[in-house]
């Protein structure tokens, strides 16, 4: 899939983010809220579309996980990681842009 | 300890479950924890003011989404406690103390919430169809055997009835959530 040209949404961008180490649909939360200081608050049932959506992309994986609890666990893959690589590039594009019109 | 509870009579349509949820919200700030509801009833359980929040939901309706009770896991494991089950909606409380349920500029969200609605709404109402052409079949096929004018004209009656007043009673509403599907389509151009 061509992922040269892809615009994640906010939460998308911070869950691929978290998803650098595995984390359960829990610690997702947890994470992008820590992350944001409080400022994006994912519900869990748009977490749920989220990642059945990442999943089908395949930009992320559930991973088993000897947890007692049985809570699946996710993680991004080497696909997700390039888009976010292309999405932090643009995002630089977006503020270089804004600093050097907006300071003129 | 003793636990006081109180009942109230409330109707909301598919469409106004936004306005349902407020309400079940001033409810709990009042004071009155919701317990169950019937879509008719709802019964409160008098509790601390402003202690819990309150969310509706259903269940995912796309392809690649998990079973209903994957689904209701999820929810779980996420902190929120499913207080009550009535047909497909889901009645989600969390505790104020640890934050809302989301961000409060949710365009995204919101659409989804009034998406899933709408395909509820779709679903209920092909339901009701298939019900009541069933009703019509079986009448006009007794009507048959029996050779009775009475249970044909009642067959008929059954199919005329019903579609008029499933039109008027779901046109309104699948109209109302598409316009609400428009604004907030709008809005996430603006927004993301």
């Amino acid at each position: 899939m061509n992922t040269s040209n892809v615009v994640l949404s906010e939460a998308v961008y911070y869950i691929l983010l978290v998803l650098m180490e595995p984390l359960h649909g829990y610690g997702i939360m947890q994470k992008t809220a820590e992350l944001s200081g409080g400022r994006l608050i994912i519900s869990a049932g748009t977490l749920y579309g989220a990642i059945s959506s990442l999943i089908e992309k395949g930009w992320i994986l559930p991973v088993k996980c000897d947890d007692i609890s049985r809570r699946k666990e996710y993680v991004i893959t080497p696909e997700g990681r390039s888009v976010l690589e292309v999405e932090l590039d643009r995002l630089k594009e977006l503020v270089r842009n804004g600093e050097d019109i907006l300071n003129k | 300890m003793d636990m006081e509870y109180k009942k109230v009579w409330r109707f909301f349509s598919i469409a106004d479950f936004e306005q349902e949820e407020r309400w079940l919200n001033d409810m709990s700030a009042s004071g009155w924890n919701f317990v169950r509801t019937n879509g008719l009833i709802f019964t409160f359980r008098k509790g601390t003011p402003g202690e819990f929040i309150y969310k509706m939901d259903l269940p995912e309706n796309n392809a690649h989404g998990l079973g209903k009770e994957e689904y209701y896991l999820f929810l779980t494991e996420c902190g929120n406690r499913i207080v009550c089950q009535n047909k497909d909606w889901i009645y989600l409380r969390k505790s104020a103390a640890d934050g809302p349920f989301e961000t409060s500029d949710n365009t995204y969200p919101r659409l989804k919430m009034v998406n899933k609605a709408y395909g509820y709404a779709n679903k209920v109402l092909c339901r009701l169809l298939s019900v009541f052409t069933i009703i019509a079949l079986v009448l006009k096929a007794l009507a048959i055997s029996l050779s009775s004018d009475c249970l044909d004209g009642m067959s008929y009656g059954v199919a005329f009835g019903a579609i008029m007043s499933l039109a008027l009673i779901f046109v309104p509403i699948i109209s109302r959530l598409r316009r609400k599907m428009n604004i907030l389509v709008d809005e996430i151009g603006i927004k993301r």
